[in-house]
């Protein structure tokens, strides 16, 4: 039994093929924990997380990333490489997609023309779209946990979050957000909402 | 003292020409501002490993330079970063790491301060705290660039003065320049570029 308070306590969340949950939380409330423990980056002390109706520790970790994959909101420690392009080369040599199918996607998330360019050297809201690319287009996974949406008040943000939560949807993929406010999403039906407060997940 | 809402036609520049935005400022306002502009989760100077130390640590380095609004004892109650303080930064979560890092900004004696981008990552309270404890101090100028501005104005509405950066030069406006209601998108009425969109529920 551990010594501190529980951080996440007597929580149940299941969501169907193609729906999207937002997750609101005060700073500290335990989003990036529930994200990190549903893509088995931590374990749960009690308790666990099935995805596609298997159990989690079942999948081995290098199928993982096409079952669950969690955006973390340190977008700079999820790059690998020092140019876009072979950042995307290797999440599609590491996921198995088509580089030529990919690509097609990319110019709908306002990232540079040149793909020469260094991931770590974009703007920090382009590097979060770089992200959201990699993460949706190419890893493409049954479910996408995105942790924080980096400045929501830019239309840019928003207009490649609506777009590949709309395309999840429609393909029977589930895509959890989690941020501090309740978010609205124009474009996006059925949005389930639930709030996390001390250590409980409620939905409104 | 008011504080400043700078609202700009492209608020794409805070994260792409944040210099060029600051600088803007300056020339407005005549003066030099300190800045802070956040680099997501890198708010901890690395030198330290709880988040008492990082205070003292951070403060003590005020004191020996432009001088420090409050000691490190006091600055942990009027923040309330009691239950923190034995905690490591680097476990805090990231709206924590945040805020401890624009608290700390904050305490600085510079006479004039930018904000960039406070509210993304903080929740309202956080915001709340940071807006209490300016006005306890006796800056000269305070000016916020928000990607949603509408967002930190509602927190203290009658406490800011708005000024509409737009081709490059600054001026002051009584309201949000933008044609439309809240929770639309809204269109500038000297550009017609789209600006102020916001995405929150409460709009």
């Amino acid at each position: 039994m551990p010594s501190s308070p529980w951080i996440l306590e007597d929580l149940s969340l299941q969501l169907r093929d193609g729906e999207t949950a937002l997750v609101v939380g005060d700073n500290g409330s335990g989003k990036s924990t529930l994200g990190k423990l549903i893509a088995g980056l931590i374990k749960a002390q009690r308790g666990n997380v099935l995805i596609d109706k298997r159990d989690l520790p079942s999948i081995e970790v290098s199928t993982r990333p096409k079952h669950v994959v969690y955006m973390g909101q340190t977008s700079y420690l999820q790059f690998f490489r020092s140019s876009i392009d072979e950042e995307i080369k290797f999440a599609a040599r590491m996921s198995g997609a088509l580089t030529s199918e990919v690509y097609l996607a990319y110019g709908e998330f306002r990232l540079p023309d040149d793909r020469s360019v260094k991931p770590m050297d974009l703007p920090y809201t382009a590097m979060w779209r770089l992200q959201l690319f990699l993460f949706s287009i190419v890893f493409n996974p049954s479910v996408l946990f995105i942790d924080e949406i980096v400045a929501p008040g830019a239309r840019a943000q928003m207009d490649a979050l609506e777009a590949v939560v709309a395309q999840r949807s429609k393909s029977k993929q589930v895509t959890i957000l989690a941020y501090q406010r309740a978010l609205r999403l124009e474009t996006v039906s059925g949005l389930r909402r639930f709030d996390l407060q001390a250590g409980r997940l409620v939905e409104v | 003292m008011k504080w400043h809402l700078l609202l700009t036609d492209n608020v794409d520049q805070l994260d792409t020409q944040p210099d060029a935005l600051v600088t803007k400022c300056g020339l407005h306002f005549g003066r030099e501002f300190a800045v802070y502009r956040p680099l997501p989760f890198v708010d901890h100077t690395g030198f330290t490993e709880t988040v008492e130390e990082e205070i003292e640590f951070v403060i003590e380095a005020q004191r020996s330079t432009e001088g420090a609004y409050l000691s490190a004892e006091e600055f942990i109650g009027r923040w309330n970063l009691s239950r923190l303080v034995g905690r490591r930064v680097a476990h805090l979560s990231g709206g924590w790491r945040k805020f401890l890092g624009i608290a700390l900004f904050a305490n600085r004696k510079a006479p004039a301060k930018c904000f960039l981008d406070v509210t993304s990552h903080l929740a309202d309270e956080r915001i709340r705290v940071l807006l209490e404890q300016l006005e306890s101090q006796s800056n000269e100028a305070v000016v916020f660039c928000e990607y949603d501005a509408r967002l930190i104005f509602d927190l203290a509405p009658t406490r800011f003065s708005l000024l509409h950066e737009h081709d490059d030069r600054i001026e002051s406006v009584e309201g949000f320049p933008v044609k439309g209601t809240k929770g639309t998108t809204g269109t500038t009425a000297t550009t017609g570029t789209t600006a102020f969109y916001s995405n929150y529920e409460q709009y």
